[in-house]
């Protein structure tokens, strides 16, 4: 079993880790309150006269599914995630804090995703790096009881 | 201001050439279209080429094959709107009198499979692809989906438009696929992205598409055929608060009702040329899926919002029908090089509109439109009027 020491995040600064309960983090705009993910020193919202006075906010862990697929094809690189994978979720999660977020998705059977489906975020390995980290990304998965049984590591 | 014409066209036949350079089929489409529009090689005053691949300075090799006169040259790459975007470059030169005789030119060679990033950069393409793997026919599955859940769309009308772009196709000497398929093979190819299926998804692909762009008086001067005005050709980038598909991010914020790309370039090209999409007789719109082509539709108005399928299933988007679509075949028969497409669809427009379309003839022709939705939330639309 691996220990916290050799689990590594995909990216720097898309997710708060180590973590019992991770959190996607997202550029909040002062002025206009304007949210982006992955988290960006500028605000892209063009009527906002700030150029630059962003905080890093914690994403809420829950949303609402906002558009999906089940893609039956291994992605091409820079993907890297296993073939066993396929088929996989991918979709929009719309978070309350005003971003809808792209993102694998998972459930016990992907026939059960829905539009307006309740997702929560989770962290889990994606593949194993050639210095042997398991490497972390983001996904969502269904709310167990919003779909079928939940067996999502 | 002067109206800009397009006086020639020429078009290599999209589709897997081996070996064969995009800058050979190029230079050959460049001669055809000199040639249709009865002008010579020295005639040409600037040239705009746009290739998405990499590789530098496409329009400057394949002018140096033909004969390198010292003219300005513009490389330019807007993903699926390229050509379109070579293609107002030209008529603006020609507009505000920079040049006479400008040449657009569509080239490209892409490699088969999904259509991935290319850079080494590690920029929101590359994160996009690294944590999620979202290919085009996801993001299009992913909002096909969502209008499914909203409006009355089924797979059959899925169907209906994959059959009838191949259909079509079959009848299109320049179209890559020239075969047609019946609903039971669309049905019955690879589930790529639920819904989409292959057969209802288009294929990169090869080849090349130029047009000659001129004054009317240079165009009547040379040219045997009536020179087709263009009447509007009109870009525009994503914006703000845009929906899902035209996102370039791996994220985007659903606030009011920002319009989709394709609608905001649409509107620009009706206002220009003065026309309503209740003026067109034909249409070529990037039917990237058979899911975009009932996206499309809608973004341009040709019909009301959760309209275009009953639009599709009574018929009239096919030949012979009230409005056709892709009488080319689209992308579904053609492929897609993107640096080429639109300028494909502006070559099918201009036999259309000279009446020279054969067996895919919309009879009495006047004004068609041509729209291209391209990667990073470019759309061009391009309006032309006999």
């Amino acid at each position: 079993m691996a220990d916290a020491t050799n689990r590594v995040p995909i990216g720097d600064g898309l997710f708060t880790w180590p973590s019992e309960s991770p959190r996607l983090l997202a550029s909040r705009c002062r002025k206009c309150g304007s949210v982006s993910f992955p988290a960006i020193a500028t605000c892209r919202d063009p009527e906002c006269p700030s150029r630059d006075d962003v905080e890093v906010i914690e994403l809420s862990p829950r949303g609402t599914l906002d558009a999906f697929t089940i893609m039956r094809y291994q992605p091409p690189l820079p993907w890297k995630g296993p073939e066993s994978m396929v088929p996989f979720g991918q979709g929009f999660v719309r978070l309350p804090e005003g971003v809808s977020v792209v993102s694998v998705l998972l459930a016990p059977d992907v026939a059960d995703l829905r539009v307006g489906g309740e997702m929560e975020l989770v962290v889990q390995p994606l593949y194993t790096d050639e210095a042997g980290n398991e490497v972390m990304n983001y996904a969502f998965r269904l709310v167990p009881g919003s779909g079928g049984e939940d067996t999502v590591r | 201001m002067r109206e800009p014409v397009i006086a020639g066209v020429g078009m290599h036949r999209f589709g897997r050439w081996g070996d064969k350079t995009d800058h050979q089929m190029a230079l050959e489409s460049i001669y055809e279209a000199l040639d249709d529009a009865g002008l010579a090689w020295n005639d040409v005053q600037a040239v705009a080429c746009g290739r998405t691949m990499p590789g530098g300075g496409p329009g400057n090799l394949v002018w140096a094959m033909g004969g390198a006169n010292g003219i300005p040259i513009v490389n330019l790459h807007n993903a699926c709107a390229t050509g379109g975007s070579a293609l107002r470059l030209c008529c603006q030169w020609v507009s505000a009198g920079f040049h006479d005789v400008a040449v657009a030119v569509g080239m490209e060679k892409l490699p088969r499979h999904f259509i991935k990033a290319v850079t080494a950069e590690k920029d929101a393409d590359y994160w996009r692809w690294t944590l999620t793997g979202t290919s085009n026919p996801g993001y299009w599955a992913m909002d096909c989906n969502r209008y499914m859940a909203e409006h009355g769309l089924t797979v059959d009308t899925l169907v209906r438009v994959a059959v009838k772009n191949k259909k079509h196709g079959a009848l299109n000497p320049k179209a890559w696929y020239q075969k047609e398929v019946t609903p039971e093979q669309v049905l019955a190819s690879p589930m790529v992205a639920d819904p989409l299926r292959q057969f209802m998804i288009c294929t990169p692909d090869e080849g090349a598409a130029v047009a000659v762009v001129t004054t009317r008086e240079i165009a009547a001067a040379h040219s045997p055929h009536p020179p087709i005005s263009v009447a509007a050709s009109e870009l525009a980038t994503r914006v703000y608060g845009a929906p899902a598909a035209d996102s370039i991010d791996l994220s985007y914020n659903p606030v009011g009702n920002a319009p989709p790309v394709t609608t905001v370039a649409a509107q620009r090209a009706y206002e220009a040329a003065g026309l309503g999409p209740e003026d067109l007789d034909v249409v070529e719109l990037q039917d990237a899926s058979a899911w975009n082509e009932i996206e499309y539709m809608e973004a341009l108005g040709l019909c009301g919002v959760g309209e275009a399928p009953a639009m599709v299933d009574s018929g009239a988007t096919g030949l012979g029908g009230r409005l056709p679509i892709n009488p080319s075949g689209g992308l579904l028969a053609r492929g897609e090089p993107p640096g080429a497409s639109q300028l494909g669809q502006i070559y099918e427009m201009v036999q259309q509109l000279r009446g020279d379309a054969g067996p895919r003839q919309v009879e009495g022709a006047q004004v068609g439109l041509c729209h291209v939705y391209g990667g990073f939330g470019n759309a061009s639309v391009v309006i032309l009027k006999r």
